[in-house]
Formats: structure tokens, C-alpha cells, sequence
């Protein structure tokens, strides 16, 4: 640990150092020859810059930076003014000028050689310490770490270079050389994150010895001048044969396995030396003459870091698959139209016409509508898979959940979907209810933590992602996705797979719930086949209540007169002539006649032979012998569904017209049977003496509770009004609903 | 000679009543425990009158009845342990030639089925009581009557009527069945006729 912060320390420094060196002095790289014993000037670079400080071709150069010419022990090797704040100048016509270089006056110079270096040294900083903040537990981002940071070290320390700085020299030497081999690790270990087996020698650490030695020969450059040239080559030629390596390893392991990942490395590779190789090398050879100078041009090198970067970032380079999605596509090739039109404009803006430049843009606009096209249609597959449409995808798994009509359907659906979008293979539905099925300890979560897991809540565990998916009172189903530290889910994987989770909740919730109704519904079934117990007992109890009733009734009555009569026949056996057959005759006919009274209430003989209207009838005449009170009836032949509601109006009738017998006191009673459309209303009336509401609802002897009760088991209205002394009156309806036998 | 079978499903019962008519020399009495095996001989006819309680264990005398009456010209007579006012109707309605209590005393039965044989109908004082609180206006017939037998005219099956009134096919051979009690009639055509002859739909 404290070897990685004096590492960071040692870099830091370095970096600071070089910047400086950077800033101290612009550079100027005028190169310089020798007439006479004296340095003049034979070339500028910054030629815009000498008009205006009057310095011309052939001018003597007599001090850099206020030390004379002649002191200077790299100029009879380099032959250039690399970097300088103050020159001393004579003019061919003997005036000496005195001239101060400031970055102000060399814009270009200024940005180039020392804005951006310094620039992307802090972005490469800062590069490097985002992939260590949030990407360090995958093995080859350490790699890819050290190859952002050593790029941007030796791309700095080429300004300090070319002025020929003692440190800046050895740094860029070594480091020309380290970078292919740092980018060689870091393909090593990013080819075992694939699975893909390396193709190249397996101990790279071997040639570690190359940039050492390379640092080496960059000090001895600066300290024994006149190896220079040399120097440089091997350095240039090593770094150029290292560079191979790592291009070789891509495309023969691609020429192996053609896969979208290698590809996509091969191109963060290699299009950022297209420029340099198109813009700068081959025009150069063929015309010697540049389109982009090489400073330029290398500038597109140093986004292979960051390219890697990108790509590693935004997950492409670990995912299992990679997908180019919609965004990042156009991204890139808006970045290349634009580049494009950018340079195409920088040259055609002073040299072509207007009309030059209109026809640059048609073409430029027709070729790349053109190949976008094609590039599309070739990608199509890519561009439009369901990665780059997340919300389409969810829609459609929901489509294919709403099938399920069980829960476990539903949980399956829910794995396999999720297997196939977030590509990992590893998905379990795991059940969870915190005593006999405990975790298992591999997924590496604890009691605690599945406790305060919130349903619909992704947490990231050491080995898996967790989710709730569902909570019932003693068990919790968790989705457990194993990451194993290589995969990470995107935002857009969390959300979709949050709103999966919500959907599968309330899908669940929702069977639960129907699952409920349908077991009530079944038991209603059993319960509608198959009476309640409790109304079993009850119509026992009712049954058995009737029997004691019937008995008592019998026992009172007609046993005590059979026994009565029994008694007196054995003494007419025994000749006893008290006894008289006339009245025992009699007797029998008075016990007869009172048992089938008491049958008749019990069974009304009429009713199911002659039918309700005679029975009412015949039960008015039987009342009427034996009432006080005039009773008019009409009962009008009525049309009714139930078959035993007969039965009910004749048994209301009976009892309205008892408690008239033996309670009203009335002098007329009128009673009346009507049909309705659907059932029939019956309406009682009497002028007796009324009673209370509650008195007569309370009383047991007035049947007007068993009346009720009849009428409710119907479904019909019973209003009563009565008040002592105001007789009563009861409205009976009874609406029959359409039949449902 | 007066043919008499007495029809009853108890058989002491019937021991009892054959007994209390044996007396009569002019009256030759069979008994029957079944009403089934009284139709199947009704096509001999051999008796003159037919002596039937009303309950007859699972089948009903009031129906056997009308059976014989249809198929007969015997007399029948109901013999009943039930209070008889109950069955006044049915002598009223022509369909029993006379109602006898089974407390009547052995004088009372004998006469009964001797002015029954001559074509009259012995009846206890009572039936006037009967007849006084039950004094008929004209029949007429309700709103769901003559909408039945509305229907009835235009031809419509019992299917169809149920159908139309929302209700099962059991349910409005039911309702037939009261009507055709009410009007008196035997059969579908019967009620037209008797609809037409009393004008009841006007």
C-alpha cells in the first residue's frame, strides 16, 4: 500500500516537474547553422512569429537566454533553438536585437506543447483515479490504470524532451518503450477476463529490462551529446517493434476468434493512428509534404487510453457481450463526419472559392448519407437489439408474464428474462424464511441484511446482486445475480430490472389474491352441495325442539284421555255394569276429533290436494264458525315460482288469523290475497285493541316473530303498524326474483 | 246387490270399516290396500261404488278419484278420517259423489252409498254453511290467467311461455295445472272451450 502512494508520490512529482519544464521556456525549434564559425538561422518553425519579432534567414544568434552561443554544448549536435525565453540577434546589417519569447506570441506552440500536455496529464489523473475508485476489483483495470498514467508521464515529458531536459529525456525514453509493453499486460490480462488464450509470450516481466535501458541510453543522450542520432533511432525502432506486438496480438487473436469485443479493440487501437498514418506519414513520403504536422496528428494517438477508457467505462469492455447501442453509434460517426468536414473546411477555407467549398460540402454530405446507410443496414442487428430499447424489451416480458396464471410461471418467466437480458447466467429465485431454510453461505448475505432488503431495492452484495421480489407474512423470495465481481449492472439494467421486480409484485399479489377467491368459491361449492354444519345442528335442534313439542302435546292430551278410556274399558271387562258403552262411545269420538284437530294444524290437509286458495278458504270458514269478530276475505288465485311458498301464505294466514281468534278483540278482520307481477302481497286488518310494536315482536305467543322470519327467508317486506287501541295492521310483499332452478 | 270396494292403506282400518258394513245384506264389499291395483282392474268395473280414503299412504285418493269417474260410471264416494267440510268442495266441483267421516256411525255410511247408487248425494247439514260462506260470484279470471290463456290461443308452446315469463318449464306446467283446477278443465283444448263458452276473456 504505501509503495503504491510512493509510486503516486514519485509520479506526481514528476509530472509537476515536467510541466514546469514545459512552461519555463516556450519552444522554438529553430534550427540553426554554422557559417563562420558563427549560429545563424537557417530555418523557423514558428514562422509567422519570426516576421513579426524581424528575425530572417541567415540572422547570426549570438546568446540563448543571455548565455552565449558558444557555451551551449548541445548546439554543434542539435544544430536547433529548442526552447528559449530570450534570444540575443544580430541582424545582417549589424543591428543586435533582444528579443523575449513569450507563450503569448506562440498560441500554437503554447497549446500544443504545453496546455495540452498538461491538460490531459490532470484528465489521465483523474482517469486513473475514477477506474481505481470504482473498477479496481477487476484485475486488468489495474493495467489499463498504469497504461493512461504512463502515456500521459511520457507525453508530457516529450515537451522536456525536445528541450532536451536531462529528467525529461530519461523519462521519455523509458517511457516510449514501457507504454506498447504496460498496453501488452494490460491485453494479457483483459484476454484472461475473455477467456481467450494469449497468444504471445507469456513473460512480459522479461521485457521489462528494454525500458530501463531505454531511460539509460535517454541519459547518456543528454550527457555525451553526439549519440544523439543514434540514440534516437534505437529508440524510436525498439518503440516501433514493441508497438507491433500488441497490434500483432489483436488481430491474430481476432483472425482467431472474431468476436465484437476484440474488434472494438482493435479499433480503439488502430484509428487512432490513422491520422497520424494517413494525415501525416503517407503524404509525407509520397509528396513530402504533410497535410497534418505530426504533432497534430499524434495528438489522435494519445486517445487510445482514453479510448480503452471509454469503452471500459461504459461497460462495453466488460460486459459478457457487447452491443453498440443506438447513442454511442451516432456519437461515433458524428465525431468522424465532423473531423471530416473540420479538416476538409480548415484547407479549402483559404484556398478553394466559396463554390469549392459548397461542392466539398454536397459530396461530403452525399458520401456519408451513403455509407451511413450501408453501416447501417450492416449493423442493424446491433443497433436495434433490445439493449438499446429498454423500455420495449420490459413491455415485452411483461406481455409474456401476463400469461402466467401461477406464481411459480411467474417466477420463471421473471429468470429466464432476466438471464437473457442482463445476460448472466447465474439467476436464482431463492425462498427465504429465516429459520429452516437459512442462506446459503455462498451467495454471501446475511440474516440482517435480507431483513431490511425493501422490496423492489437492488443492493449489491459481495457475490450477488439481491432483490426482494416478493414478501408474505413467513417467507421472502429473493432474486439472487451472481456478479462475482466481473459484472456490473448498468443504471439502465437496474432500472428495468426495478421495474420488472415492481411488475412481478403486483402480479403476484394479484394471483395470490385470485388463488384466495378461488378456494373461497370452491368451498362455497362444497358448502352449496352440502349444507354448513351449523345449519345441520340447527335444523337438528329445530327437528328435535318440534318432536318434544309434538309429544308434550300428544302426552297432555290424547295419551291422558286413552288412558283415561283404557281404564274404563278393563272394568267393562270385569262386567262392571256402572260403566257406560254410550259414554265411552262418546269419549273415543271427542279424543278423535281432537287428535285429527291437532293433525290438521300440524299438516293442513287441503292445501297440497285442493290447492292454496280452497285451503285458505276452508281454513276462513273454519274461523269464521269460531270467531267473534266478521271476517272478509278475498284471496285471489296466485301464480308463484316457489313451490313452497303456498305453504308460507297459508301458514302467515293461520297465524294472523289465531292471533286474531285469540288476541284482538277485534270486530271485523279483513284479510286479502293479491299477485303482483312478480309475487304476491298479503294485507291484514283488524279494529281490535291493538297492542305496542315491541310488545307484540317480543311476544313469543304472537307468532308475528315466525312470520317475519318466514318472510325474510324470502326475501319479501313485512311492515306492521299498530298502536293500543288502534287494531293492527300488516303488509306483507314477497317479490319473487326470476327463477334461478 | 251394491258392489262396494272400499280402497284404504291401512289395513285395520279397512278390517274395521268392511266389518261395519258387513251388516248391510243388500251391500257386497271387497277391499283394496293400493290405489294401483284398483286402475288395473277398472276396465272390468265390477264394482258399483267405490269407498276411497284420501290419503292413500303415497298416492292420493282425490286423483284416483277422477280416475274412476273418468273411466266409470261408478259412483265414489270419499271416506275420510279428516274433517269432511274440507272435501265439500269437491262435491260442489262434481268430482266425488259424497263425503263420509270415518267417525260417522254405521247407519250414515250405509245410507250414503244406498243414495249414491240412486243417484243422489246424502250431505251432512254443514254443507249449507259450506255453500253460504263460499257462495261463488262468477269465476273470473286474473291478469296472469288471461295472459296464459291468451298465449294459449296464439299457440305458444309451455316451452315458450316459460321462456317468456323467465321461468322453468316445471314452473308453468305447475301454473297449468292450478288453472285448469280453476276453470274446472281437463285438458289444453278443454280451457278453450271453457273460456269461450264463459266468455272470461272479455
Amino acid at each position: 500500500m504505501k509503495k503504491k502512494w510512493l509510486v503516486l508520490l514519485v509520479y506526481l512529482g514528476l509530472g509537476i516537474y515536467l510541466s514546469i519544464v514545459a512552461y519555463k521556456a516556450p519552444l522554438l525549434k529553430m534550427e540553426l547553422q554554422q557559417r563562420d564559425g558563427q549560429w545563424s538561422v537557417k530555418s523557423h518553425y514558428y514562422e509567422e512569429w519570426a516576421r513579426k519579432q524581424d528575425i530572417e534567414i541567415g540572422d547570426i544568434v549570438l546568446a540563448i537566454e543571455n548565455k552565449p552561443i558558444d557555451t551551449m554544448p548541445l548546439v554543434p549536435y542539435d544544430q536547433t533553438i529548442r526552447g528559449a525565453n530570450a534570444l540575443t540577434i544580430k541582424k545582417q546589417d549589424g543591428t543586435i536585437l533582444q528579443i523575449t519569447v513569450l507563450h503569448g506570441d506562440l498560441p500554437i506552440q503554447f497549446y500544443l506543447h504545453v496546455f495540452l500536455p498538461i491538460i490531459y496529464f490532470i484528465l489521465s489523473l483523474g482517469a486513473a483515479l475514477y477506474l481505481y475508485r470504482w473498477q479496481r476489483d477487476i484485475g486488468s483495470v489495474k493495467w489499463l490504470i498504469s497504461f493512461i498514467l504512463t502515456v500521459a508521464l511520457t507525453y508530457l515529458s516529450s515537451v522536456a524532451s525536445s528541450k532536451f531536459n536531462f529528467i525529461g529525456t530519461i523519462v521519455n525514453s523509458g517511457g516510449i518503450i514501457l507504454v506498447p509493453l504496460i498496453l501488452l499486460k494490460f491485453l494479457k490480462s483483459y484476454y484472461s477476463y475473455l477467456h481467450i488464450k494469449w497468444p504471445f509470450i507469456q513473460y512480459i516481466e522479461k521485457l521489462y529490462i528494454l525500458p530501463l535501458t531505454g531511460a539509460v541510453l535517454g541519459g547518456i543522450k543528454i550527457l555525451q551529446p553526439y549519440t544523439k542520432d543514434v540514440i534516437a533511432i534505437i529508440l524510436l525502432a525498439t518503440s516501433f517493434v514493441l508497438f507491433s506486438f500488441p497490434l500483432w496480438v489483436l488481430l491474430y487473436s481476432y483472425y482467431k476468434k472474431r468476436t465484437i469485443k476484440l474488434r472494438l479493440l482493435i479499433l480503439s487501437v488502430i484509428l487512432p493512428f490513422l491520422p497520424f498514418l494517413l494525415l501525416f506519414a503517407l503524404p509525407e513520403v509520397l509528396w513530402q509534404r504533410p497535410i497534418l504536422h505530426a504533432e497534430y496528428s499524434i495528438l489522435f494517438v494519445l486517445l487510445i487510453p482514453f479510448c480503452f477508457m471509454f469503452l471500459h467505462v461504459t461497460e462495453r469492455l466488460f460486459d459478457i457481450h457487447y452491443y453498440i447501442t443506438r447513442t454511442s453509434y451516432y456519437l461515433m460517426v458524428a465525431v468522424g463526419f465532423t473531423i471530416w468536414l473540420s479538416m476538409g473546411l480548415f484547407f479549402l477555407m483559404d484556398k478553394a472559392s466559396i463554390w469549392g467549398t459548397i461542392l466539398f460540402l454536397f459530396i461530403s454530405i452525399l458520401l456519408f448519407l451513403y455509407i451511413k446507410e450501408k453501416v447501417d443496414a450492416k449493423y442493424r442487428d446491433i443497433l436495434f437489439t433490445p439493449k438499446g430499447n429498454t423500455i420495449r424489451q420490459l413491455s415485452r416480458v411483461i406481455d409474456q408474464m401476463s400469461v402466467a396464471y401461477r406464481v411459480d410461471e411467474l417466477l420463471d418467466i421473471l429468470k429466464v428474462e432476466a438471464a437473457r437480458h442482463l445476460e448472466i447466467k447465474n439467476i436464482k429465485i431463492v425462498n427465504y424464511d429465516g429459520k429452516e431454510q437459512s442462506m446459503p453461505t455462498e451467495y454471501g448475505m446475511t440474516d440482517e441484511q435480507i431483513q431490511q432488503l425493501q422490496a423492489g431495492e437492488i443492493v449489491k452484495l459481495t457475490n450477488v446482486y439481491g432483490a426482494l421480489v416478493h414478501q408474505e407474512a413467513r417467507m421472502k423470495r429473493l432474486l439472487l445475480i451472481e456478479h462475482r465481481n466481473t459484472i456490473r449492472l448498468k443504471d439502465e439494467e437496474l432500472l428495468w430490472l426495478k421495474l420488472l421486480l415492481k411488475y412481478v409484485e403486483s402480479a403476484i399479489e394479484s394471483l395470490k389474491k385470485i388463488e384466495e377467491l378461488l378456494q373461497e368459491l370452491q368451498s362455497l361449492q362444497q358448502t352449496a352441495e352440502q349444507e354448513p354444519i351449523w345449519l345441520k345442528k340447527l335444523v337438528w335442534l329445530k327437528v328435535e325442539q318440534e318432536k318434544y313439542y309434538v309429544a308434550q302435546e300428544l302426552h297432555d292430551t290424547v295419551l291422558q284421555n286413552l288412558t283415561h278410556l283404557t281404564r274404563e274399558m278393563s272394568l267393562l271387562v270385569e262386567d262392571d255394569t256402572a260403566i257406560s258403552i254410550q259414554g265411552l262411545y262418546q269419549q273415543m269420538q271427542n279424543n278423535v276429533q281432537d287428535l285429527r284437530t291437532y293433525c290438521e294444524t300440524l299438516k293442513p290437509p287441503v292445501l297440497n290436494k285442493l290447492g292454496l286458495t280452497a285451503a285458505l278458504s276452508q281454513l276462513a270458514q273454519q274461523v269464521s264458525s269460531k270467531a267473534s269478530f266478521k271476517l272478509y276475505t278475498t284471496f285471489e288465485r296466485v301464480y308463484l315460482q316457489h313451490e313452497q311458498l303456498p305453504l308460507v301464505i297459508y301458514r302467515i294466514v293461520q297465524e294472523l288469523l289465531n292471533n286474531a281468534l285469540k288476541h284482538s278483540e277485534a270486530t271485523k278482520v279483513t284479510l286479502s290475497l293479491q299477485e303482483l307481477d312478480e309475487g304476491f302481497e298479503l294485507i291484514y286488518e283488524d279494529d281490535g285493541i291493538g297492542c305496542t310494536l315491541e310488545h307484540m315482536l317480543q311476544a313469543d305467543s304472537l307468532g308475528i316473530r315466525g312470520i317475519r322470519e318466514r318472510v325474510e327467508a324470502f326475501n319479501g317486506k313485512c311492515r306492521i303498524v299498530t298502536k293500543a287501541n288502534e287494531g293492527v295492521f300488516i303488509h306483507i310483499i314477497i317479490e319473487e326474483d326470476e327463477e334461478d332452478d | 246387490m251394491i258392489k262396494v270396494l272400499i280402497v284404504d292403506d291401512h289395513p285395520i282400518v279397512l278390517e274395521g270399516s268392511k266389518r261395519l258394513m258387513e251388516s248391510a245384506e243388500d251391500i257386497q264389499i271387497d277391499t283394496e290396500l293400493q290405489a294401483v291395483d284398483v286402475i288395473n282392474q277398472l276396465s272390468e268395473n265390477r264394482y258399483d261404488v267405490y269407498l276411497l280414503d284420501v290419503n292413500l299412504g303415497e298416492d292420493d285418493g282425490i286423483s284416483l278419484a277422477q280416475t274412476i269417474k273418468e273411466q266409470t260410471g261408478a259412483r265414489v264416494i270419499l271416506y275420510t278420517g279428516d274433517d269432511p267440510t274440507n272435501y265439500y268442495s269437491l262435491i260442489v266441483e262434481k268430482k266425488v259423489d259424497g263425503v263420509v267421516s270415518k267417525m260417522a256411525t254405521r247407519f250414515q255410511v250405509i245410507q250414503t252409498i244406498r243414495a249414491a247408487v240412486q243417484g243422489l248425494i246424502m250431505i251432512p247439514m254443514d254443507f249449507l254453511d259450506y255453500i253460504d260462506f263460499n257462495r261463488r260470484e262468477e269465476i273470473q279470471l286474473t291478469a296472469k290467467e288471461k295472459m296464459l290463456v291468451s298465449w294459449l290461443q296464439e299457440g305458444l308452446t309451455n316451452k315458450e311461455m316459460a321462456s317468456k315469463l323467465h321461468i322453468s318449464l316445471r314452473t308453468i306446467e305447475r301454473y297449468w295445472t292450478q288453472l285448469f283446477q280453476v276453470l274446472g278443465a281437463t285438458s289444453r283444448e278443454s280451457v278453450l272451450e271453457i273460456v269461450k263458452e264463459k266468455r272470461l276473456l272479455e
